[in-house]
C-alpha cells in the first residue's frame, strides 16, 4: 500500500485559464493529482505541468468519461485505493474534497457523490427544465436500484477499491456516462453509494460542456439506454469473507 | 423493360465504382465484398424481373418495387454491419489512446527519474 492512498483526478479540456490554480490549491492541501489533458488545443498540459501535476495527455478529445476512465487506469497502475474526480475549472475547492474522504471513510463507501442540492450544500441554482430533468433522472435510479439521489449528474465523486478497478476497465464516455449511468450501475451493482452535501464555487474560467439542449438530448438517450437495459456492465460486488 | 435495364445498368456502375475505389485502396476488402453484392443483387435482380412477377403480383407489389425492396434490404443490412464495425473500431481507438497517454506519462517519469538521479550522483 502506498504511504498516500488517495489520488486527485482532474479532466481538464481547454483549461489553461484554470487548471494552474487548482492543481496548486491541490497540491498546497496535501493532495496528490494528477490531470488528464482531454486532447486540449490550448497549452492546459503545460500549465499543470509547471503547476507542479503529473499530466497524462490524451492524444485525441475522448470526453470526460475517456479522461476519468485514464486516470483511474492511472491510480489502479501506481496502487492508490481511492479517487476523486474534480473538475478543472476550479468549482470544487480543496477543503470539500478532504471531506468527501472523511466522508468515505467514515461510511466504508464505494462512491460518495458530492451532492450539489441536499441540506447543507450551496444553494445552486438550476432552470426549471433542468430541475425536471434531474427528477426524471432521480426516479430512474431510485426505481431501478432502489437509491434515492438528489443529484444524479455531479462530477465530484470519491471512489475506492473494488469499484476503482472495475471503473478503471469499464467506464462509458458518453455524456452523462460518468455520473448517471455509473452511479446507477454502481449501486444496482451492490456497491455502497451514498451522497453528502457539498460547497462549490463559481466556475473560474471556461464554459460548461453542454447546452441545455444538448443536454437535454443526453438526457433522453441515457433514459432510453437505462430502460433498455443498454448501461455498461461491472462486477457485482461480493464482501471479502471475514478473517478468523 | 426500360426500368429492368436502368436498375441493371445502376447496378453494373455501382460495381465499377466499387472496385475502381478499392483498387484505389481507399475500401478495405472487407467491405468492398458487401458493396459488390449489393450491386450483383441489383444487376441480377433486375435481369431476372420476370421471375419476380408472380412474388410481386403475391404480395402487391410491382417487379420494380421488389426489386428496390430487396436492393433497400441489402443496404440496410450492410448500414447495420458497418454501425457494428464504427462501435468497435471506436472502442479501440479509446483503448488506444488512453494506452498510448498512460505510456507517454510512464517515459516522462522514467526520464525525470533519470535526470534527477543523475543530478545526485553528478
Amino acid at each position: 500500500m502506498k504511504e498516500r492512498d488517495t489520488l486527485v483526478v482532474v479532466p481538464a479540456y481547454n483549461e489553461s485559464g484554470a487548471v494552474g490554480d487548482v492543481v496548486r490549491a491541490l497540491l498546497d492541501a496535501g493532495l496528490d493529482c494528477v490531470v488528464v489533458d482531454d486532447g486540449s488545443i490550448d497549452n492546459t498540459a503545460e500549465v499543470a505541468r509547471e503547476a507542479g501535476a503529473h499530466v497524462v495527455v490524451l492524444p485525441l478529445n475522448l470526453g470526460v468519461g475517456g479522461a476519468l476512465r485514464c486516470g483511474f487506469r492511472y491510480a489502479v497502475d501506481r496502487g492508490y485505493s481511492r479517487v476523486v474526480q474534480c473538475d478543472a475549472d476550479g468549482q470544487h475547492p480543496p477543503s470539500e474534497i478532504v471531506r468527501l474522504l472523511e466522508v468515505q471513510a467514515r461510511e466504508n463507501a464505494h462512491l460518495v457523490i458530492g451532492s450539489r442540492f441536499v441540506d447543507g450544500s450551496t444553494k445552486y441554482e438550476i432552470g426549471r427544465a433542468r430541475r425536471l430533468m434531474m427528477r426524471v433522472l432521480s426516479g430512474i435510479v431510485k426505481r431501478s436500484s432502489g437509491l434515492r439521489l438528489n443529484d444524479t449528474t455531479s462530477g465530484f465523486r470519491c471512489i475506492s477499491e473494488p469499484l476503482l478497478s472495475e471503473f478503471s476497465v469499464s467506464y462509458p464516455v458518453h455524456y452523462l456516462g460518468d455520473t448517471f449511468e455509473a452511479a446507477l450501475v454502481a449501486a444496482r451493482s451492490g456497491y455502497r453509494v451514498i451522497e453528502t452535501p457539498i460547497h462549490i464555487r463559481e466556475r473560474q474560467s471556461g464554459n460548461a460542456s453542454a447546452s441545455t439542449l444538448a443536454a437535454l438530448r443526453f438526457i433522453v438517450r441515457a433514459v432510453i439506454a437505462t430502460l433498455a437495459g443498454l448501461t455498461f456492465e461491472i462486477r457485482p460486488f461480493e464482501e471479502a469473507p471475514a478473517q478468523s | 423493360m426500360k426500368q429492368e435495364l436502368v436498375i441493371a445498368l445502376g447496378g453494373i456502375v455501382l460495381a465499377l465504382l466499387v472496385l475502381f475505389i478499392a483498387r484505389k485502396h481507399l475500401l478495405s476488402l472487407r467491405y468492398t465484398v458487401g458493396w459488390v453484392v449489393l450491386a450483383v443483387v441489383v444487376t441480377l435482380s433486375a435481369l431476372l424481373s420476370p421471375f419476380v412477377e408472380p412474388l410481386a403480383n403475391a404480395v402487391g407489389m410491382t417487379a420494380t418495387g421488389v426489386l428496390l425492396a430487396l436492393a433497400s434490404g441489402t443496404l440496410l443490412l450492410i448500414c447495420i454491419q458497418l454501425s457494428i464495425s464504427v462501435s468497435g473500431l471506436y472502442s479501440q481507438l479509446r483503448e488506444l489512446t488512453e494506452a498510448n497517454a498512460l505510456l507517454g506519462a510512464r517515459v516522462e517519469e522514467m526520464a525525470m527519474e533519470e535526470t534527477s538521479s543523475e543530478e545526485r550522483e553528478g
